[in-house]
């Protein structure tokens, strides 16, 4: 991991508008508890982490005394999945693609007046309603329309520039819980 | 989530974004932006904010544009205490070895601890 840290570190320097802050390495386990002892069994870790950091930026923003609801610059960028079965493939086209749709909404900074539940219930309900919507889908099929008609190069700065608008991806791979072993023999065997 | 026209009075504008060139004021910053592509509008005060899982673990590390974002010291702070308060709604700090966690959050000597903070600002 330090190495990991050292190129977060040098990226960071890069740019000398920015600064970085680094916060505790925190345990996944703290964060099942606080999702498992919430009323209501279908809390999730991000549930958790979205309402902690909902509630630091909130009060950060509080510090700097800049109005929450003049602030619109925390975005997440959702990848959600729209799997497209194989009938709808275009021609010439193999399975083991990623149906995917991003689409960026803005971080909820609640107001100062809830309690951490309330604020929990609030994100819960934003998020669900962020999941069901249609949009995702309007979306995947408007790219699938207009995806052999524009060039790759200019799918590729599109993509690029939708990165540099949001502040981070938001997804619900929580990546491993404890460490992996990349085993070369099975795929030799295979 | 915007029903459909919502949505499609969005795209319109969006669209014009990429056709228009306008500017915005950023009450944050105070720049003025000239807009001559789609882009958001909003001030961002948060560039990059980076959640990497591995082996039960979190690691947090948040970039700041400095020209809007200051005292990113304070960020730090808010967050450990979010994450108190949260525990504290859930019951969880209760527990012996979470109340021990939690506390040594608030005196963790990693980098950007104890005030250190990386900027070239």
């Amino acid at each position: 991991m330090s190495l990991l840290y050292l190129i977060l570190s040098y990226l960071s320097f890069c740019d000398c508008n920015s600064g970085t802050v680094y916060f505790p390495t925190m345990k996944v386990k703290l964060f099942q508890d606080m999702a498992k002892n919430c009323v209501g069994s279908s809390t999730t870790i991000n549930d958790i982490l979205l309402l902690c950091i909902s509630i630091a930026f909130g009060s950060y923003f509080d510090h700097l005394g800049i109005h929450r609801s003049d602030v619109g610059g925390v975005r997440l960028l959702l990848p959600i999945a729209n799997p497209i079965p194989p009938s709808m493939y275009n021609e010439g086209e193999y399975g083991l693609r990623n149906g995917m749709t991003p689409v960026i909404v803005p971080l909820k900074l609640l107001s100062d007046e809830y309690t951490s539940m309330d604020a929990l219930k609030d994100i819960q309900s934003y998020m669900t309603k962020v999941k069901q919507s249609n949009t995702p889908l309007l979306m995947s099929c408007i790219n699938r329309f207009l995806q052999p008609l524009v060039p790759v190069e200019k799918i590729a700065e599109k993509g690029i520039e939708t990165f540099q608008r949001v502040s981070c991806v938001w997804s619900n791979v929580p990546g491993p819980f404890e460490a992996g072993k990349i085993c070369l023999l099975c795929h030799l065997y295979s | 989530m915007p029903p459909l026209f919502v949505t499609m009075l969005l795209t319109s504008f969006s669209i014009a974004l990429c056709f228009g060139k306008v500017s915005f004021f950023s009450p944050i910053s105070g720049n003025m932006y000239n807009i001559k592509k789609m882009q958001i509008v909003m001030p961002h005060p948060v560039s990059i904010l980076q959640v990497i899982s591995y082996d039960g673990n979190l690691f947090f590390n948040v970039t700041l544009d400095m020209r809007s974002a200051k005292n990113p010291v304070l960020l730090r702070e808010a967050f450990v205490n979010a994450v108190k308060s949260v525990a504290e709604a859930t019951g969880v700090d209760k527990e012996q070895k979470w109340a021990k966690e939690l506390t040594k959050y608030s005196e963790s000597k990693e980098w950007g601890g104890d005030d250190v903070v990386y900027s070239c600002a």
